[in-house]
C-alpha cells in the first residue's frame, strides 16, 4: 500500500486498472477525459493489459460496454452528464442483461443551458434503470467504491451493472492524499472474473431476447428489484470485508455525529464534506444536530434510514438537483423511507446546482429553519438556497442580455 | 380479423350502443393467426384488452379449431355462440373439438372466392357475425362494411363486391341470438402472491438451449398445403434451397421432405419447383 | 476483373445443415428470413449474431430461439458497437487465456434497412471506420417492416408506404430516392462488401464464403422481399426478388480489389415495370392512371446505372448469369 496524491478522476482510473479490466470502451466528456486518459496510457505502455477503445458515442460506447460484459469480459467504461444521458437507453438495455459492469459518472448539470460543474440530475436520470449507484465523497471513496462496485455487480445474487458517482471538478479535478492498494491485495479482495454467462463456441446463447406479453415482463423486472435487495445484504457484507482488509469501512449510508443529534440534515457526495465541516460549527454554538450522508443510491437502504431518522425533532435534506415540477429528488426519496410512521417535520433544500457552492449562512439559516419546522411543520415547497446578492448580479447579467451596453436605449 | 371485428362494432355503434373493439398485437406476422375483441355494452365499458370468457367466439380459420396453441375454444361455456367459416356441420364441428358451445357454420370461404375472387373473409364474416347473433339489421351492416373498408383504403369497386358477399353471408345465416350475458364470478380476498428471488444466474431473459422454437408449430398458419409428388420429383433442391423456413429437408435419397409442423404454406416451394413437382391442397380438406 | 465463384459452384453445394430452425413468428415468406438462413448456412457454425430492433428480432422471443447459435439483441442504433464489445471480449479472453482458441466465435450485425441506414448508420461506419473483423447482414426490405411498413431511406422513389400514402397531392409516394447504403459503407474501404439476393443463393453464399477469408468489415446488402409491405403474395417473395435483379433493379455486385464488380448481370435486361406491376406499394404508378413520368424516371435511373457501371467495367462478364438451374 502506498500514498499518493490523486485527482478523483485519476482515483477512478487507478481503480479500474487495480480491478486488472479486460476491457475499456471509452468517449470524451469533460470533465470525465482525464480517467480514459490515464487508462489509455497504461494500456499503451502495458501496465494494464486491457483493450481500450474509443467509440463513436456514448450509446456505442455503453452498447460496447454491455456486450463485452456479456460476452464474460471484466469491463470498465466512464462517462459524465450530456454522455450518460446520450446513452440512458444502454443502460436500462445492460441493466435487464443482467451482466456485470461498472460505469463511472464524473457529474456535471444537464444543458440546457450548457454548464461545465456538477449536480445530480445526470446520475440521477438513471436512477430507475436498473443500475445500482455508489455516490463517493472523496477521491480515496472513489477508488474504493469501484474496487468494492465490482464485487457488487459480479455477486451471484445481484448480476447487476453499477454506478459510481464521483462530482466533477470538486472530485475529478482535486487532489487529495489517496491510498494506494497493490495489485495483490485488491486480487485477494477482488478475485478474478468469472462470468456467469458468456458467448463462446460451446455455450449457445441467446441473450437480451425479447418477451411479448407483461407476464413475461414483469417477472423480469421484478426478478431486477429482488436483486437490488439482496444487493443490500451482500453491499453490507463486501463492505465488511473491505473494511478488514483496508481499514476504512463504508456503510449505505454515513452518520456524521448522529448518535445524540435532534436535528439532521441530509446530504450527499462530494459537498458533504462542507455540511460536516458546518455541522461542527453549529455543534460547536450547542446545535444538537448531525449529518446523514446518502452513499448507496439504488438499492435506496429505506429501513436503515427510517431507523436513523425517525426519532428526530426535524430533518432537512439537501438535494444537488432538481426534479422540475417536484423538487428535490432524494427528499422525495427521504420521505417515502419514513413511511409507516409518523415522520419527523421534514424540509426540502435545493442547492449546489451547476455545482453553485454552499455558504456558511446558508446552514444558519436551514438550522432556524429546523428549529421552526419542530412547531409549524415547514414549508411544503423546496428551497432554492439562494442570496440576494446573486440574484442582483443576475439582474444585471440580464440587463445586459437584453439590452448590451447601459447607452443602449431600450427596444 | 382485426376487420371484421371492427365491421361488427361499427355496427353496434351504428345501432346506438357502447363498443369497444380492440386487435391483439405481437408477434403477428402475414400468415400467422391473429385475434381480436369486441366488446359492446348499453352502458359505459369499462373492461379492456383481452377477452377471457367470450359470450361469442368467431373462426375464420377452420384449421385452428383444434390447434392447442391457438385454443380458440378457451372460455367457452355451453351457452357461449361459436361462429366458424367451415364447409362442415355444427354437428360434426362439435364431434371434433369436443365443445359443449352452440355451433353455428357458414362456408365464408366459398362465398369470398365466388364473389371476391380471394379469400378476403373480413366482411362477409362480419356479415353471418352480425345476423347469427342477432346484432345488427342489414342497413346497419352495410353502413358499416362501406366505412370500414373505405377507411382501410379499398376501391369503391371492392367495396361494392365486398358487400355483395356480406349481404350473401347475412342472408345464409340463420339467427340464432346471444345468450344472457353470465354474470361474473365472485371474488375472494386474496393476498398477493409474492415472487421469491431466483439465482440472478437465471432469472434473465436468456436462452441457453438451441432452436426451441422447433417446440412451437407453424401448422395453423397455413391455408394451403405444399404436396410434393415424388414421381415428378427431379431432385433439384431448388425448393430445399428457397424454402425460408428450412422447412425442407433432402432424404438420404435427396429427395426433399416438408416438415408439414413447422412449413407455414408460404408455397414458395410450389412456385419455384422447375418441374411444377409441387402441388397444394386446402388445408381445411387435408 | 471478373470474379469466379469458389465454394459454392452448384446448387448441390448447398450444405444440408440447417443452423436456424422453424418455428418462428415471422412472415410466411419472408425474404429477410430467406437470405438470413442461406448467409447462416455459408458462415457455418460457432456464430453471435449481434441484433437491432427491426422485423428479424423476432426471430427469438423468450423462451424460443430459432438458432443453433447465440444471439444478443442491442438497440436499434448500435448494434455494430454491440459487435465491437464482443469480438473485443473474445479476443481479450482468449488472449489472456480464460477463453480456448476453438470457443471463437464469428461475430455478426443482423439489421433492417431501417437501423441501417439511419439510427445505426452512425454505429457502422465506426466499426468499419476502426476495422472491426466482423460480419454486416442488412436484410433490405425498403422500409420500417416491423412496425408497419414506414417510409427509411431505403425506401425506393415512386413506392407507397405508410408514412408516404398515396394521395391527390402526392400521387407518386415516396419522393425521395433510395439512399446507396452500399456505396457508403464502401467509401469507407472495408475488407469485403456485397449486394445479394435470396434468389440467387449460390451468389449470396459465394460471397460470404469468400469474405470469410478476410478479416475487417464484411457487408451484405441482401434485398428482402416483403410480403404484407410490398403487396406480394408469400408465395411470389422469390420471384419477386429474382425480378429486382433481372430488370436491373438490384444490382448484385462487390467491390473487389477497390473496384465494383457485377456478379450477376442478366444477358437482356427486362423492363422496370416488370418488376412494379406485381406489388400493390408501385399499383398507384398504373392506376387509376398511368404515372409515367415517374415510370420514365425510374427506368431511366437503372438504365443510366448500368450504362455507368457496364463503362465501368470495360467489359461484362455473363459467365456468372445463369445461378439457379
Amino acid at each position: 500500500m502506498t500514498r499518493e496524491l490523486l485527482t478523483g478522476n485519476a482515483a477512478a482510473a487507478w481503480g479500474a486498472r487495480l480491478a486488472e479490466v479486460d476491457y475499456i470502451p471509452v468517449y470524451p466528456i469533460t470533465p470525465q477525459t482525464e480517467v480514459i486518459e490515464a487508462l489509455a496510457q497504461w494500456v499503451a505502455e502495458g501496465t494494464l493489459a486491457a483493450r481500450l477503445v474509443t467509440m463513436d458515442s456514448e450509446h456505442s460506447m455503453l452498447t460496447a460496454a454491455g456486450a463485452a460484459a456479456a460476452t464474460g469480459a471484466r469491463v470498465f467504461t466512464a462517462s459524465s452528464s450530456q454522455g450518460l444521458v446520450y446513452g440512458l437507453e444502454m443502460l436500462y438495455t445492460i441493466a435487464g442483461w443482467r451482466v456485470p459492469l461498472v460505469l463511472l459518472n464524473v457529474s456535471r448539470a444537464l444543458a440546457a443551458p450548457i454548464t461545465l460543474e456538477p449536480d445530480h440530475n445526470d446520475v440521477l436520470a438513471a436512477r430507475d434503470s436498473g443500475f445500482l449507484q455508489i455516490h463517493a465523497e472523496s477521491c480515496q471513496e472513489v477508488l474504493d467504491s469501484v474496487l468494492m462496485a465490482y464485487r457488487l455487480s459480479e455477486h451471484a445474487d445481484v448480476l447487476l451493472p453499477v454506478l459510481v458517482n464521483l462530482d466533477g471538478f470538486y472530485l475529478s479535478f482535486t487532489r487529495e492524499p489517496v491510498e494506494l492498494p497493490s495489485v495483490e491485495e485488491v486480487r485477494e479482495f477482488l478475485p478474478p472474473h468469472k462470468a456467469a454467462h458468456g458467448f463462446s463456441a460451446s455455450h449457445v446463447l441467446a441473450q437480451g431476447v425479447a418477451v411479448l406479453g407483461g407476464t413475461g415482463y414483469s417477472f423480469f423486472k421484478y426478478q431486477m428489484q429482488r436483486a437490488a435487495e439482496a444487493a443490500l445484504t451482500a453491499h453490507d457484507a463486501i463492505a465488511g470485508e473491505f473494511c478488514r482488509r483496508f481499514g476504512r469501512c463504508y456503510g449505505a449510508v454515513e452518520s456524521y455525529r448522529l448518535d445524540d443529534a435532534d436535528w439532521v440534515i441530509v446530504m450527499s457526495n462530494s459537498f458533504s464534506t462542507v455540511g460536516k465541516e458546518e455541522v461542527a460549527r453549529l455543534r460547536a454554538r450547542g446545535e444538537k444536530v448531525g449529518l446523514l450522508r446518502l452513499r448507496l443510491i439504488r438499492p435506496f437502504p429505506d429501513q436503515e434510514i427510517e431507523w436513523l431518522l425517525g426519532d428526530r425533532r426535524a430533518v432537512a435534506v439537501i438535494d444537488q438537483n432538481i426534479s422540475i415540477g417536484k423538487g428535490g429528488i432524494l427528499f422525495s426519496e427521504v420521505a417515502s423511507a419514513l413511511r409507516g410512521r409518523t415522520p419527523p417535520p421534514l424540509l426540502s433544500f435545493i442547492g449546489g446546482l451547476g455545482g453553485r457552492r454552499f455558504r456558511s449562512e446558508e446552514f444558519d439559516t436551514i438550522m432556524a429553519a429546523l428549529h421552526a419546522a419542530e412547531n409549524d411543520g415547514g414549508s411544503v415547497e423546496p428551497t432554492l438556497l439562494y442570496s440576494e446578492a446573486e440574484y442582483r448580479q443576475m439582474m444585471e447579467m440580464l440587463r445586459i442580455a437584453q439590452q448590451g451596453s447601459a447607452s443602449t436605449p431600450e427596444k | 380479423m382485426k376487420l371484421a371485428s371492427r365491421i361488427v362494432s361499427r355496427a353496434l355503434f351504428l345501432g346506438g350502443l357502447n363498443v369497444q373493439d380492440s386487435p391483439l398485437y405481437g408477434a403477428e406476422r402475414r400468415g400467422a393467426p391473429v385475434v381480436a375483441f369486441t366488446r359492446f355494452s348499453q352502458g359505459p365499458i369499462h373492461e379492456r384488452g383481452y377477452i377471457e370468457k367470450p359470450d361469442m367466439a368467431v373462426l375464420m380459420d377452420p384449421s385452428l379449431l383444434t390447434h392447442p396453441e391457438a385454443a380458440v375454444l378457451a372460455g367457452l361455456e355451453d351457452t357461449s355462440l361459436l361462429l366458424v367459416n367451415s364447409t362442415h356441420t355444427e354437428h360434426d364441428l362439435r364431434e371434433r373439438c369436443q365443445t359443449l358451445a352452440r355451433v353455428v357454420t357458414l362456408d365464408i370461404t366459398s362465398i369470398a372466392l365466388d364473389l371476391l375472387g380471394h379469400q378476403l373473409l373480413s366482411a362477409p364474416m362480419a356479415g353471418f357475425t352480425a345476423k347469427a347473433a342477432g346484432l345488427a339489421r342489414w342497413s346497419q351492416v352495410a353502413e358499416a362494411v362501406q366505412m370500414e373498408l373505405a377507411e382501410v383504403g379499398l376501391t369503391q369497386d371492392l367495396i361494392q363486391r365486398n358487400l355483395g358477399a356480406t349481404q350473401r353471408a347475412y342472408d345464409a345465416a340463420p339467427w340464432v341470438g346471444l345468450s344472457e350475458p353470465r354474470p361474473a364470478p365472485a371474488t375472494g380476498v386474496r393476498r398477493p402472491f409474492v415472487i421469491p428471488r431466483l439465482p440472478a444466474r437465471i432469472a434473465t431473459p436468456v436462452i441457453s438451449a438451441e432452436a426451441t422454437s422447433l417446440l412451437r408449430t407453424t401448422d395453423g398458419w397455413r391455408v394451403y398445403r405444399p404436396i410434393i409428388e415424388r414421381r415428378l420429383c427431379t431432385r433439384c433442391f431448388i425448393c430445399f434451397a428457397l424454402c425460408p423456413e428450412g422447412a425442407i429437408q433432402l432424404d438420404l435419397q435427396n429427395y426433399p421432405v416438408i416438415d408439414y409442423a413447422h412449413c407455414k404454406g408460404c408455397l414458395v416451394c410450389l412456385t419455384e419447383c422447375p418441374p411444377k413437382a409441387i402441388s397444394q391442397l386446402r388445408e381445411d380438406a387435408a | 476483373m471478373p470474379i469466379r465463384r469458389e465454394i459454392y459452384k452448384g446448387i448441390k453445394d448447398i450444405p444440408r445443415q440447417e443452423y436456424l430452425a422453424g418455428g418462428t413468428g415471422l412472415c410466411a415468406g419472408c425474404g429477410g428470413l430467406l437470405a438470413l438462413r442461406l448467409f447462416h448456412k455459408a458462415l457455418g457454425p460457432n456464430v453471435v449474431f449481434v441484433n437491432a430492433a427491426g422485423c428479424l428480432t423476432l426471430l427469438a422471443v423468450f423462451p424460443f430461439t430459432p438458432f443453433h447459435s447465440s444471439w444478443l439483441y442491442t438497440a436499434m442504433a448500435s448494434a455494430p458497437a454491440g459487435a465491437q464489445g464482443v469480438r473485443d471480449a473474445l479476443d481479450m479472453l482468449i488472449a489472456k487465456g480464460r477463453l480456448s482458441k476453438d470457443e471463437n466465435l464469428k461475430v455478426v450485425v443482423v439489421t433492417g434497412d431501417g437501423a441501417a441506414h439511419g439510427i445505426g448508420l452512425q454505429a457502422t461506419l465506426a466499426a468499419i471506420h476502426r476495422g472491426l473483423d466482423f460480419y454486416y447482414f442488412c436484410y433490405d426490405n425498403e422500409a420500417f417492416g416491423n412496425t408497419g411498413f414506414q417510409m427509411s431511406p431505403a425506401s425506393p422513389f415512386g413506392s407507397r408506404t405508410a408514412t408516404t400514402p398515396v394521395t391527390s397531392a402526392t400521387p407518386g409516394g415516396t419522393a425521395t430516392h433510395k439512399q446507396d447504403l452500399f456505396k457508403l459503407w464502401e467509401a469507407q474501404q472495408p475488407a469485403f462488401v456485397a449486394t445479394v439476393s435470396p434468389a440467387y443463393p449460390l451468389d449470396l453464399m459465394d460471397k460470404v464464403a469468400r469474405a470469410g477469408q478476410l478479416t475487417g468489415p464484411k457487408l451484405f446488402i441482401s434485398l428482402a422481399a416483403c410480403p404484407p409491405g410490398w403487396g406480394v403474395e408469400p408465395a411470389e417473395s422469390v420471384e419477386i426478388a429474382k425480378l429486382a435483379v433481372d430488370t436491373g433493379v438490384w444490382p448484385l455486385k462487390e467491390v473487389c480489389d477497390g473496384k465494383v464488380v457485377h456478379t450477376v448481370r442478366p444477358h437482356r435486361f427486362r423492363p422496370v415495370e416488370d418488376y412494379l406491376h406485381g406489388q400493390t406499394r408501385y399499383h398507384h404508378l398504373f392506376a387509376p392512371v398511368r404515372q409515367e413520368e415517374i415510370l420514365r424516371q425510374l427506368q431511366h435511373d437503372v438504365d443510366r446505372y448500368w450504362a455507368a457501371a457496364d463503362a465501368d467495367a470495360g467489359e461484362v462478364d455473363n459467365r456468372l448469369a445463369t445461378v439457379r438451374a
